[in-house]
């Protein structure tokens, strides 16, 4: 279960403090998945790097089936990550130097758990559920933007993480490719029982989520 | 706006990028501007030195032998010589060895001048004067080195020259030198002429001035000088010009000749030498004529006996003449024709040649006409001594005690020997058995004194005692009825017509003239430097390129927009090449400043650290405007070459590419560039194949073969790893161990170019600094006679000529050298000083040292040739043997040193080095062999046969080879240099003297590994750069590794790893390359591989190289990845 509780961020500014997120609290159960709306700098970026073990929140504590990431030391804290929470991002940032089975595999790399052929078998597994089995030696240059975007849901799930954060995944993909990476992400979703958290614009994205939050100006203003 | 306003918006808005790049082009400049400002200043430096050592010298009167210090006056009177020429000024010029008295310290090959108050007033050194009595004046140089102070006692060792050459029987060998007590009066700064030297050299000048006069007296040869110095008025005055006034001003005395009136009445023509030599005896014969008198032929030589019926006469002189004058005194009164049968020369054991008797000696012998005569008689050759031969003769008549039988003026006069009263007192060069002289030959001596004892025709006289000074010892004049006096005038002046001046060996050289040729140099800093700055140079213009190329890419997105609002891809391009003109001109003139602190940092190493090469602390900076702005202008060119090809990409990219930012990318993903680099990787590798291959065939030179092989390999492993970062793999970097430093090296892939140029630069500075070091000079194996010093373990020279064999025991008798010496080997050479031909010498040499080399050390087939000219098996065997070939057309063959020839003569095996004759005649020295890598690197060897031809007054020998039993080398040179120190013997260990020469080969190997060195640091700097970079570029993504579970440390192993990957790549490429390309040396030395040596300097780059990934990693460290996931 994912635990938020009480959450402040706050940056400090020459004007003083800069309050990001205000007193942010909701749960979420394995296999509940929520979108996160709101208009451009209301946090929602910042929500989901805190829930991701990236930024520490300034008050108020996250935690992850009972575990809170920011009371590990650095190289714990990694390794938390590398193990329960997958990230897709907007821009896919694909290694243009690796080809696609090892852009999926890359996080594999440091993993203190498995060996490599199982990652491998993993690996070429998802990608395959995305599509891209034919793809698997191909450069990042080679693919289509929608294709890159797979490859990164491949990679976030490669490690079948607990948590499965995406910001704004399908922003540069047109309609028809949104619609595919909506469907793969909810699918494999559903698939690995994941706790998914989306942040996204589009509304009709939204609506294909259990829950549904909207935050404005740092503060949760609405859940459904 | 217009377009200069935007590349102006530009290059101030990227400053930083922009900066890089300027400062790229300035270091190239500097480097390469630098360079040249180095040669210049190099040469400025050796000529500003050789004038400031001349003083006000323009011109040098010299000649072969001493002439009288008259002939200064009479010059300087001469009309026509004023108004060009100042000056004349005589000097006696020696070389000695010099002991500080106290100390016992010992400096050899000191430069000697006898001098007096002209030398000082001609220099204008105010405040100088003399020097007197036992005074000396010392240059500071030489003062320091013996450790002198004012009023010390200097213990002078010089050769005494003498008259009659010790190459001839009657010449002086046991009393070589001098030596001459002095006191230092005076040191002498260089503005004070104290170094004064006609002989441009960069060392140290190791000078003495002793008085004139002095010297003249201690050497016996009162008013003699060798040369005379003399300046010039006017800036045109022309050396032949000079050369006539000299001509006209020579007398009979300045060439040792002269008519003495003698009993006949008849003029003598003689020279002070003993013998004549030809020319002068085919102008005295020319003369005569001229003056309508024939002269008579003289050959008069000492017989030990003149043996017939069992009885002998000792000690006789016998007089070789023309037949009909023999003949003539023989059919005198009281004479005995006789019938004798006529035969050839005695050296034609066919029939024995006649001789006629004295009276006097026919009673002695009781010989009648008919009967046979042995002549015995000594020989001396400077190779094998004192021999004694025998020569037989037929009495063919008798002369009467009359006229031409008592006559004691067809001898010349001998030292110790025509002077003496008796027989017993004589004290000839040769030994006497007195107990063989008997009452009767004393008192044949007190009434007839040097009165022949037997004649011989004078054909056969020279075929048995002709020297290689000439073939006559005197020509008899007869004087007619009219005065003496007025004949002996007739005579001079006729003589002074036929006879030129060159026959005394006099030459008028150009000194000035001369030095300035000379320091023009033989070392040609310039260009070598602009070798050794090439590395530097590349590497600068290759980080240029990069920043340059970064700063385009940093742009993609501005190189978009500007596509986008219709600006082609041409267009764009041309915008950039502009800015990257302005960058390399600003990057020009900064170079230009930085170009001066180059060349003066490259100055002071070479006065310092590198003093090796150079041997002088007198290099200044000259910087000129020519080699700055030559500099300047081909630094500028090469960055804007290196600029536009590095947009080419970007003139050929579509328009679309040119939106989307795709340009980047073109270069890796085009099919024909991937086939350009596929090529460039087999076809180089390919060439290189052919290339060792017609090496070994012998096409081609070792060194260009093998080097150029290398460098192929090179350019094709570079090649061939940009096509392995271009590549896809199907295996991925987890399917195996260490999947992380594998995705590291996976990085490499991200920017291939970048990639590639770092590597590159890795890898040239490694193939750079390993293939120098493996030329590295180290010890030599001494041991071997086809080794670096020939076998032998020590090499001497010395001041006065030894004319005795230390290795054999009659001349250690004669040399009064001791039985620790007795198990030398001694290979002896015959010296005429010159211009110093080795590396150590930085001028260029008009006038080598030359050596002559003995038949013996010719057979001995020692040390290594790296080349010659062998037409047959026995030539190729021995190259040596070439030195024996004949002299055609003035051609004389020699053999030099391979270094020597390379890098001072700029020669090759074939080719001929062309220098003033003794005749003043153009001398021609082809090369027909070249030493590899030895001890005779200083001097051009010709045969002794050959030597002895053209230079007959360099008799006896100077420089010495020596092969000494094992573990005694050091006791051998110290008492040869102790017993022999009246011949001022100087002995050195053949080790240290290939050490000295090495010394200078590694100094310029030092300087190429320093500035590759440079170049090396400038490398780094590149792959810094690169690593930075991508890093910088990849922050997105390594925040998103960090996201996905990467620690700061994982990210500093897949960095570190991607920049260990890239440095090995170069290490290894650049080693491996480097090996193939020295292999040559390598084999030829019989040397393994310089594992230890090589893996240190890989470890040097290697840590280097490592210090570039510091930059790179503190950013992973340091920097904020959170920020770059964020969009918002």
């Amino acid at each position: 279960m994912l635990a938020v509780s009480h959450v402040t961020k706050n940056y400090a500014t020459a004007e003083g403090p800069l309050a990001i997120l205000r007193d942010v609290s909701f749960t979420l159960d394995v296999g509940q998945s929520a979108a996160i709306m709101g208009p451009s700098g209301s946090g929602k970026s910042t929500l989901l790097y805190t829930l991701g073990a990236l930024e520490p929140p300034s008050s108020g504590t996250v935690s992850l089936n009972g575990q809170d990431p920011y009371t590990l030391d650095e190289r714990d804290l990694a390794a938390f990550r590398n193990r329960h929470i997958g990230f897709v991002f907007q821009d896919h940032s694909l290694l243009p130097q690796c080809s696609v089975l090892e852009n999926v595999l890359t996080p594999t790399l440091v993993s203190r758990d498995r060996s490599a052929r199982e990652f491998g078998e993993r690996a070429r597994s998802l990608l395959d559920q995305v599509g891209l089995t034919h793809r698997l030696t191909h450069r990042p240059s080679q693919l289509s933007g929608g294709e890159r975007q797979r490859v990164a849901i491949a990679r976030a799930l490669v490690q079948q993480p607990t948590l499965l954060l995406c910001d704004e995944p399908t922003g540069n993909l047109d309609q028809r490719n949104a619609d595919i990476v909506a469907e793969l992400l909810l699918s494999l979703h559903n698939a690995q029982r994941t706790i998914l958290v989306l942040v996204t614009h589009s509304i009709d994205m939204a609506r294909r989520f259990d829950l549904r939050f909207a935050i404005a100006d740092g503060q949760m203003v609405s859940a459904q | 706006m217009t377009p200069l306003t935007l590349v102006s918006r530009s290059l101030r808005h990227f400053w930083r990028t922009n900066l890089a790049v300027a400062l790229g082009v300035g270091v190239a400049v500097s480097a390469l501007a630098g360079a040249l400002v180095v040669g210049d200043s190099v040469r400025a430096s050796l000529r500003d030195l050789a004038l400031a050592r001349l003083g006000q010298t323009d011109h040098l009167v010299t000649a072969s032998g001493l002439f009288t210090e008259q002939l200064a006056d009479r010059l300087a009177a001469a009309p026509g010589f004023a108004p060009e020429w100042t000056g004349a000024v005589p000097v006696l010029a020696l070389e000695g060895v010099v002991v500080h008295e106290s100390s016992g310290r010992r400096a050899g090959r000191v430069r000697v001048f006898g001098v007096d108050d002209r030398f000082w007033q001609f220099h204008g050194a105010a405040g100088v004067s003399g020097p007197t009595g036992r005074e000396a004046l010392l240059s500071e140089a030489l003062a320091s080195e013996l450790g002198v102070a004012v009023d010390d006692g200097l213990l002078l060792r010089i050769q005494k020259p003498t008259a009659i050459p010790a190459g001839v029987l009657q010449g002086r060998r046991d009393d070589p030198g001098r030596a001459v007590r002095l006191t230092a009066a005076r040191v002498l700064s260089r503005a004070e002429a104290g170094e004064f030297s006609p002989q441009p050299q960069q060392g140290e000048a190791r000078t003495l001035f002793v008085p004139l006069s002095r010297l003249q007296t201690d050497i016996e040869m009162p008013d003699r000088a060798n040369i005379l110095l003399v300046g010039r008025n006017v800036p045109n005055g022309e050396t032949q010009a000079l050369a006539s006034l000299v001509d006209a001003e020579v007398g009979l005395a300045d060439l040792s000749v002269r008519i003495r009136p003698v009993s006949g009445p008849a003029l003598s023509i003689e020279s002070d030498a003993g013998y004549l030599t030809d020319e002068v005896a085919r102008g005295a014969q020319a003369a005569a004529l001229d003056a309508g008198v024939e002269a008579m032929p003289v050959l008069t030589y000492l017989a030990t006996a003149i043996k017939a019926n069992g009885r002998e006469t000792p000690y006789s002189l016998v007089s070789a003449l023309p037949q009909a004058v023999i003949e003539t005194a023989a059919a005198g009164p009281g004479g005995h024709r006789g019938a004798t049968a006529i035969g050839p020369p005695p050296n034609n054991d066919a029939q024995a040649a006649p001789i006629w008797l004295s009276q006097w000696t026919a009673d002695d012998l009781e010989a009648h006409a008919g009967d046979a005569v042995t002549l015995d008689y000594f020989l001396w050759s400077d190779a094998d001594g004192l021999s004694s031969a025998s020569a037989p003769f037929v009495v063919a008549g008798v002369l009467p005690m009359s006229g031409l039988a008592v006559n004691p003026d067809l001898a010349p006069a001998y030292p110790g020997l025509s002077t003496t009263e008796d027989i017993s007192d004589w004290d000839p060069p040769f030994p006497v058995d007195l107990n063989r002289v008997r009452d009767k030959d004393e008192a044949y001596w007190d009434t007839y004194r040097t009165a022949a004892k037997a004649f011989i025709r004078v054909e056969d006289g020279q075929a048995l005692w002709e020297s290689p000074y000439g073939s006559l010892t005197s020509l008899r004049v007869p004087v007619g009825t009219g005065p003496a006096a007025g004949l002996s005038a007739t005579l001079d002046a006729a003589l002074r017509a036929h006879i030129r001046p060159s026959a005394g060996g006099f030459r008028v050289v150009p000194v000035r003239a001369d030095a300035l040729t000379a320091a023009s140099g033989v070392t040609d800093f310039g260009e070598y430097f602009t070798y050794f700055s090439f590395f530097v140079v590349v590497a600068s213009l290759l980080l240029t390129l990069l920043f340059f190329r970064l700063g385009v890419e940093q742009r993609a997105a501005e190189i978009g927009l500007l596509g986008a609002l219709g600006y082609t891809p041409r267009t764009v391009a041309r915008l950039l090449l502009t800015e990257g003109i302005v960058l390399a001109a600003v990057g020009a003139i900064v170079g230009t400043v930085g170009a001066l602190g180059y060349s003066a940092l490259i100055m002071l190493a070479l006065r310092t650290l590198w003093i090796g090469a150079v041997g002088t602390t007198e290099l200044q900076v000259h910087a000129s405007a020519i080699p700055l702005a030559a500099g300047a202008l081909g630094g500028l060119l090469a960055a804007v070459v290196f600029v536009l090809g590095s947009l080419r990409v970007l003139w050929r990219a579509p328009a679309r590419r040119l939106m989307s930012g795709g340009w980047l990318d073109v270069e890796s993903s085009s099919i024909g560039g991937q086939a350009r680099v596929r090529l460039a990787t087999w076809g180089s590798a390919a060439i290189a194949v052919v290339l060792v291959g017609a090496t070994a065939a012998g096409a081609v030179p070792e060194t260009v073969g093998f080097f150029g092989s290398g460098t192929l390999l090179l350019m094709s492993g570079l090649s061939g790893l940009a096509l392995w970062l271009r590549s896809t793999s199907d295996r991925t970097f987890t399917a195996g161990r260490w999947p992380l430093i594998r995705f590291g090296v996976r990085n490499a892939r991200y920017r291939p170019a970048r990639s590639v140029l770092s590597t590159a630069l890795i890898a040239a500075a490694t193939f750079l600094i390993v293939s120098v070091g493996a030329f590295r000079q180290g010890a030599d194996d001494t041991d071997s006679k086809q080794s670096s010093s020939g076998g032998y373990a020590l090499i001497a020279e010395s001041v006065a000529p030894l004319m005795h064999d230390p290795a054999t025991a009659a001349g250690r008798d004669a040399l009064s050298l001791g039985p620790e010496v007795a198990e030398i080997e001694v290979a002896r050479f015959r010296l005429r000083q010159g211009d110093d031909a080795s590396c150590l010498n930085l001028y260029r040499p008009q006038n080598p040292r030359l050596i002559g080399a003995t038949a013996d050390f010719i057979a001995e087939n020692r040390f290594n040739f790296s080349a010659s000219l062998a037409e047959n098996d026995a030539e190729a065997r021995n190259p040596w043997l070439l030195l024996d070939q004949p002299v055609e057309e003035n051609v004389v063959p020699v053999i030099g040193d391979a270094t020597s020839l390379a890098y001072v003569f700029h020669l090759g095996v074939g080719e001929e080095f062309v220098m003033g004759g003794p005749d003043g005649q153009p001398l021609r020295l082809r090369i027909v062999g070249a030493l590899h890598d030895s001890v005779l690197q200083s001097e051009l060897v010709m045969s002794e046969a050959h030597f002895a031809r053209l230079f007959p007054r360099n008799e006896g020998y100077r420089l010495f080879l020596i092969e000494a039993p094992s573990g005694q080398t050091t006791a051998v040179a110290d008492v040869l240099e102790q017993q022999l120190q009246d011949f001022g013997f100087d002995v050195q260990s053949t080790g240290e003297r290939l050490a000295a020469y090495h010394r200078v080969e590694n100094t310029y190997l030092n300087t190429f590994q320093a500035l590759g060195a440079l170049g090396l640091v400038l490398g780094t700097l590149g792959l810094g750069t690169v690593l930075l970079r991508n890093v910088l570029e990849r922050r997105r993504e390594l925040a998103l590794l960090r996201a996905t579970g990467y620690t700061r440390g994982h990210l500093i192993v897949t960095v570190l790893s991607e920049s260990v990957f890239l440095l090995t790549c170069g290490l290894l490429l650049g080693a491996a390359c480097a090996f193939v390309a020295i292999a040559p040396p390598l084999v030829e030395r019989g040397d393994a591989l310089p594992v230890a040596n090589t893996l240190m300097l890989l470890a040097g780059v290697f840590a280097s190289g490592l210090l570039s990934t510091v930059l790179a990693t503190r950013a992973i460290a340091t920097a904020e990845l959170l920020p770059a996931l964020k969009n918002e």
